[in-house]
């Protein structure tokens, strides 16, 4: 029986992941064995694509693309947490903007990006932002926003009252209710919404290829550069390795934190 | 210090009107329990007065100042919530600490305040532990403690035993008791336990419909309630109330005589008589349901020695001078 599960996991860990995994055995191959072996065995396993990849050239710079990148995304993740954080408190316990505003804020999420675009290209280019890693920041953080915003209200909800009415008896003005009593209790959520923040900013395409062209250009766009780095037809192995560093940091972020997600940050506060 | 004066008080949800034009004067070092049905108004007139809410017309004074107005720390009263309200991921002495820290107190006045509040509610052995890892006597002690360190000049207690179970429910206010009397402090202390009401007040406030029924010592409202309402809120099992025609040589003018189950005993000759309907037996003492016809059913506490049975035919004796009259509305006369 126990048997049975296990095969049927292996069968469904081995589709979902197909791709992933033709990707990762790609990057590992020789640009003759790819052309000679398509299957997912790698008979003379090399870093030769790694090597070709991570080596800057004049015109392609991967340590710039994954810098730019991780700059972007940041501002991406951090900037809406911050401003969401007293808009979430401000909605969840003295509704403002609950009706209208909120509701507003989170459908946002449902418009093609792509509608943004030229009034924003246009924007950036007379306020000198074209082309900046913050520039590039701020739009994610715009895209980033409205889950944000959604997930801290709910924390903020998910506090009891009479934590914050305790604090206010203890003498804390709002500054530091927010500080010392809203902010580590809805934790959880921060982290959530940096993960998915992170994950989302650093995943963009769009914008990146619109609003850069050299200095603030992030991995998703550069790494397509690297397709046909050598000229004459595509370059899989470089690809295939591209993708791989590509996707390194997200995944990594995900692991790492994942495990400071879970938990209850208000047990035993109210109640026995 | 920890006067407290209500003017003309009254306070509104919309159209609902919660607390009706309610004054009160609660003296100093006084252990004052409003008390009340649920719905009544008395945990809303406690937050009034800690300024978690806003009143809708009136005045509170604090000491001789007016806080209508003022924000709920500078009121200077500490809060015990009926949910403990501890902070959660902060430890016992960082929850303790929280107020001194936020009032920027000297690090070493506030650790040996920790220290003093700790040994008085015998916490010392729990600083270093979050919430979670306490029972719940061990929380509500947390939050106490966390209510004393400031020194307020009152304390205001939202129905803070009553997440605790029964046994733990006597010991804390027992402890209750005694902080009252080692500090001297005002304490303003909401219940729906009339038990809790009875042993801890120095005057009980008993509350309807966000007006005051009746305020006095225990004794007073027990001895003397000023209306049907607080004669039958006071005391447990509560007052029969039965026509003042059913009674002979009732006062002249009343409408209806109250008899407390405690006063009426079961025996061989008395001005009334009935069928005992139920019996519930406590123990101790034991209450008979007796069914006294145009009278109503009354409540008899007897000696749980005695042995009636469900169905006897009884007489019901009592003192004239237990016998409390109230006129027609209501009111004691």
């Amino acid at each position: 029986m126990n048997a049975i599960r296990w095969l049927v996991f292996a069968v469904f860990a081995f589709t979902l992941n197909f791709p992933v995994i033709a990707t990762l055995a790609t990057a590992f191959k020789s640009r003759a064995e790819i052309n000679r072996n398509p299957s997912l065995w790698v008979e003379s396993p090399t870093l030769e694509n790694f090597v070709s990849v991570m080596t800057i050239s004049d015109r392609l710079n991967i340590w710039a693309y994954l810098y730019n990148s991780a700059v972007a995304a940041l501002i991406g993740a951090i900037l809406p947490m911050v401003l969401s954080l007293p808009v979430a408190w401000a909605m969840a316990r003295r509704g403002y903007g609950m009706r209208v505003l909120f509701p507003l804020a989170v459908n946002l999420r449902a418009l093609p990006l792509i509608v943004f675009a030229i009034p924003l290209y246009m924007m950036y280019r007379s306020i000198g932002l074209l082309d900046t890693r913050i520039g590039l920041g701020l739009i994610l953080a715009v895209v980033n926003l409205p889950l944000t915003l959604m997930l801290l209200v709910n924390a903020v909800n998910d506090i009891p009252k009479e934590l914050e009415e305790a604090a206010r008896m203890d003498g804390a003005r709002l500054g530091r209710l927010l500080w010392r009593i809203v902010v580590p209790l809805a934790r959880p959520a921060m982290m959530t919404a940096f993960i998915f923040g992170f994950i989302t900013a650093w995943n963009e395409f769009l914008f990146g290829l619109m609003l850069t062209t050299r200095d603030a250009v992030p991995v998703t766009v550069g790494a397509s550069f690297f397709f046909a780095s050598a000229g004459g037809g595509i370059q899989w192995g470089n690809a295939a390795a591209v993708m791989t560093l590509a996707a390194l940091p997200p995944l990594l972020i995900g692991l790492v934190m994942y495990r400071r997600l879970s938990g209850s940050m208000v047990a035993g506060a109210v109640k026995g | 210090m920890g006067e407290i004066i209500l003017e003309n008080v009254s306070k509104s949800f919309g159209q609902t009107h919660v607390i009706r034009d309610l004054s009160l004067h609660v003296a100093e070092g006084e252990f004052v329990v409003f008390v009340g049905p649920s719905g009544c108004g008395k945990s809303t007139l406690l937050r009034l007065i800690a300024g978690l809410e806003m009143v809708t017309s009136g005045h509170i004074r604090i000491d001789g100042r007016d806080m209508t107005a003022a924000a709920p720390y500078d009121r200077g009263l500490s809060m015990v919530f009926q949910s403990y309200a501890l902070y959660p991921h902060m430890s016992v002495r960082e929850n303790i600490a929280f107020a001194l820290r936020t009032a920027r107190r000297p690090e070493d006045e506030i650790r040996a305040k920790v220290a003093e509040a700790a040994r008085m509610l015998q916490l010392e052995d729990y600083l270093d532990r979050k919430p979670a890892a306490l029972s719940g006597g061990q929380r509500q002690r947390v939050a106490i403690g966390r209510a004393v360190v400031r020194h307020p000049s009152a304390f205001l207690f939202d129905e803070p035993l009553s997440n605790l179970d029964a046994a733990l429910r006597g010991e804390t206010r027992l402890e209750i008791a005694r902080l009252h009397r080692d500090l001297a402090a005002t304490m303003i202390y909401v219940t729906h336990d009339q038990i809790e009401a009875m042993t801890l007040a120095d005057r009980i406030v008993v509350l309807n419909a966000g007006r005051i029924m009746q305020a006095g010592s225990p004794r007073e409202l027990y001895e003397r309630p000023a209306n049907t309402f607080v004669a039958q809120f006071i005391g447990s099992p509560r007052m029969n109330l039965l026509p003042a025609a059913a009674v002979t040589g009732a006062p002249a003018g009343a409408a209806q005589v109250g008899l407390r189950p405690e006063d009426i005993t079961l025996a061989a000759d008395g001005p009334l008589s009935g069928r005992i309907a139920a019996i519930e037996y406590h123990g101790a003492d034991l209450s008979a349901f007796v069914d006294c016809g145009p009278a109503g059913v009354l409540t008899v506490r007897a000696p749980g020695l005695v042995a009636p049975r469900e169905g006897d035919g009884v007489k019901l004796a009592f003192g004239m001078a237990q016998l409390h009259a109230f006129d027609a509305v209501g009111n004691r006369i």
